[in-house]
């Protein structure tokens, strides 16, 4: 492993998440999908969304049902093979509903990453949802596949459940 | 080195000494923080110099139990000459002196130098974007979106006081 590529395409990965997470906080439906790649996959809540402009159209679906959502990236663990990078990221959610509803969410993202020059971009992402409810967690875990320790990934054709039912009715 | 990434990982690690210099209620390391003619504005106050930094800070601390920060990947962009800014999220996980808890969400944008080596606030300014208990059943406040990053407020953006508890600056 060359540690000082892994270090920096580390660096890049992290501001790209931060970049992201700073996206849905403003609801800037450009910025968030300038995080993706053209031909990019976002595997979300049983729905495949496929390209640049569908992720687009997705995420302008979630925004109205939420007055803010607050994402939190922890460290990606990440296994870097020249300009393409995957991870494994845990987050957490604190949010609120359109009707004023707190909702808190902790889940994992497994990430693929192209560095396109300029920045590095999200290529294909799988979002799992492993906690959805109450900020006091007394709200239901949920079960999912263990696909053992990092760099281990979910297959392609993954499809994750909806498990909170928050994004179910959206078209994909 | 890589020169983003080692400005990255400097910014970083001021955050980090900021936090802790916070939590320990050390005012001399809060203001070893700030560049000598750092500016800070934060809940309705501007604070100008590392003394009136200090000085203000011995008037915050005893109205809190503790004060725990935390800082997420901080959106850095490299400036001329060893500058750089940066936006970065905050939550806090404080409790009053009256043992009141207080759990605001805010955005720092935030200019540095870095002196010698060390990276240094020379400007920062804190917006409250919340303000109320842990489980977010407070008040989300309107605030300017400056756009997506490296998009910065002016100069002279103006501070609010949202919860109360802003810094008192000493008359110089």
């Amino acid at each position: 492993m060359d540690i000082n590529n892994f270090v920096i395409a580390e660096c890049m990965i992290r501001q790209l998440h931060a970049r992201y997470a700073d996206a849905v906080w403003r609801k800037d439906l450009d910025a968030f999908a300038d995080c993706f790649t053209q031909d990019s996959e976002w595997r979300i809540a049983g729905h495949v969304v496929t390209g640049r402009e569908a992720i687009r159209g997705f995420m302008g679906q979630v925004f109205p049902g939420f007055r803010r959502i607050l994402l939190t990236m922890r460290t990606p663990s990440l296994e870097v093979d020249g300009k393409t990078a995957s991870a494994r990221t845990y987050f957490t959610e604190n949010s609120v509903k359109a009707d004023g509803t707190p909702l808190f969410a902790i889940g994992s993202y497994y990430e693929r990453f192209v560095d396109e020059g300029d920045r590095w971009r999200f290529s294909w992402r799988v979002f799992r949802t492993e906690y959805a409810g109450p900020p006091d967690q007394t709200g239901p875990f949920f079960d999912n596949p263990d696909y053992g320790p990092p760099p281990a990934m979910p297959p392609y054709d993954t499809v994750p459940e909806d498990f909170s039912g928050n994004l179910t009715d959206l078209q994909s | 080195m890589h020169e983003f990434v080692a400005a990255e990982c400097g910014i970083r690690q001021l955050h980090a000494r900021y936090v802790d210099a916070i939590w320990r209620k050390d005012a001399a390391a809060v203001g070893n923080c700030f560049a000598e003619d750092g500016e800070w504005r934060v809940g309705g106050a501007v604070m100008r110099g590392r003394e009136q930094v200090v000085a203000a800070m011995g008037n915050v601390f005893p109205r809190f139990t503790r004060i725990l920060m935390t800082f997420r990947t901080p959106i850095v962009e490299l400036g001329e000459g060893g500058t750089a800014s940066a936006r970065t999220y905050v939550t806090e996980n404080s409790v009053y002196a009256d043992g009141k808890p207080f759990a605001p969400i805010g955005i720092y944008f935030e200019r540095f130098v870095c002196e010698a080596g060390v990276w240094r606030f020379k400007w920062r300014l804190f917006q409250t974007n919340y303000a109320g208990p842990p489980d977010l059943s407070g008040s989300f406040f309107e605030v300017p979106d400056y756009g997506a990053p490296p998009a910065l407020p002016p100069l002279d953006e103006i501070t609010i006081d949202r919860s109360g508890s802003g810094p008192k600056v000493p008359a110089q």
